[in-house]
């Protein structure tokens, strides 16, 4: 089988992309880098623990570090007036062939307990009726960069999120991987959705 | 091998002084015969063609779209602009970098020729507002079209969201609704 090398680059980042958003637990305890934010959540969670991290726990990984985030937006999710999500966009990194996008992902639903865990993809969905598909524009080329995605499988072109739970409040990665932008392009304007403003000028590092 | 007896020592009673006369090759009711042994082991193969078919590749092919498609139906050339690239959310404003390139767009348009700009919208919002929306999209399409060839009959129109080319049930579909199509002879 003949497999072109850029594909096997591809692949090889997203593998690399999976291992840097993970970070293996050797101990119970709260994984660092908790968000501000995520700190004033619920502590009435039962017997889940800290709401404020506790998807992130149940899967292993470090919370993302909201210090981070160079840009970030509110939105109100169609459909539900209870349901807001804020958006953080953590970075945009080129490598090779592609660019990376990195985001931290809040959703705020007051329509549900505070100490609920929640899928957070399926409540996303339910919320906005559209899976999140975002792209890249070159506003300099006049280009518009989609979502790598491989052929036939599903959510193709769309935001991956941890396979995990999320309590309202708590925030939890994002990510894709797009073609990289020609060399000299400083910056990209973003959409996350069709339904949601652009965030302008998004450098990429 | 080694991981074999390994496998096969937790089966046997613990405590040091007893393991010490055990003979590993001479144990009652046990056989370690090749073909026993190969059988216990679950190999991973690692020729080129399994580790290739066990990578799932994300081409880059196709995945950048061009602000224009021109195409060609009954004896009219049809451009396509991409309003996702043009323009931002629910606005009508163009990017500085756009005038360039909807010139050339037309630039093969007969001289004199009568041309039309259609803007066209998804159906996500009113039909008002995307009727409006697609309107003033048009018309600064036109405005570009008209300063680049002024000999050009123009007849700008917004279609809103009556004359969709693809589902609007998925964001791709959408997308592909989101237009300002130039239509002239040719």
């Amino acid at each position: 089988m003949k497999r072109h090398p850029s594909r096997l680059l591809v692949a090889a980042l997203a593998l690399s992309l999976l291992a840097a958003c993970s970070t293996a637990k050797d101990t119970g305890g709260n994984p660092p880098g908790g968000s501000p934010g995520a700190a004033k959540s619920s502590s009435g969670s039962g017997a889940t623990g800290d709401p404020a991290t506790n998807g992130a726990n149940e899967i292993g990984i470090d919370a993302p570090d909201l210090s981070k985030v160079i840009f970030s937006k509110q939105f109100n999710l169609p459909g539900n007036a209870q349901r807001k999500v804020t958006v953080g966009i953590l970075s945009l990194e080129g490598k090779d062939q592609v660019a990376i996008l990195k985001v931290a992902v809040t959703p705020q639903f007051a329509d549900l307990p505070a100490s609920e865990l929640v899928g957070f993809q399926q409540a996303i969905n339910e919320g906005s009726g559209f899976v999140w598909q975002p792209t890249l524009l070159d506003l300099t080329n006049l280009k518009k960069y989609n979502v790598l995605h491989a052929p036939g499988t599903a959510g193709e072109g769309a935001l991956l999120f941890e396979n995990g739970k999320a309590v309202s409040g708590q925030p939890i990665y994002g990510w894709a991987v797009f073609a990289a932008p020609p060399a000299g392009v400083p910056s990209l304007d973003l959409t996350i959705t069709d339904w949601m403003p652009r965030f302008t000028n998004v450098p990429i590092r | 091998m080694a991981l074999a007896l390994s496998g096969a020592l937790v089966l046997l009673p613990a405590g040091p002084a007893q393991a010490a006369d055990w003979d590993l090759d001479h144990l009652p009711g046990f056989a370690f015969d090749a073909e026993i042994l190969s059988s216990s082991i679950v190999s991973w193969p690692l020729d080129a063609e399994s580790l290739a078919s066990s990578i799932t590749s994300w081409p880059l092919d196709g995945s950048v779209e061009d602000l224009e498609e021109t195409t060609h139906e009954a004896g009219q050339t049809v451009v396509t602009l991409n309003a996702d690239i043009l323009f931002e959310f629910g606005k009508a404003a163009l990017p500085s970098t756009a005038s360039a390139r909807i010139a050339a767009a037309v630039a093969k348009a007969p001289k004199g020729s009568a041309v039309s700009v259609g803007g066209h919208t998804d159906d996500v919002g009113t039909d008002a507002d995307n009727l409006k929306l697609s309107n003033a999209r048009a018309q600064a399409v036109a405005a570009v079209v008209k300063a680049a060839r002024p000999d050009l009959k123009l007849t700008v129109k917004g279609f809103g969201e009556s004359s969709p080319v693809a589902s609007n049930t998925d964001a791709g579909g959408r997308s592909k609704n989101r237009r300002v199509e130039i239509r002239f002879p040719g």
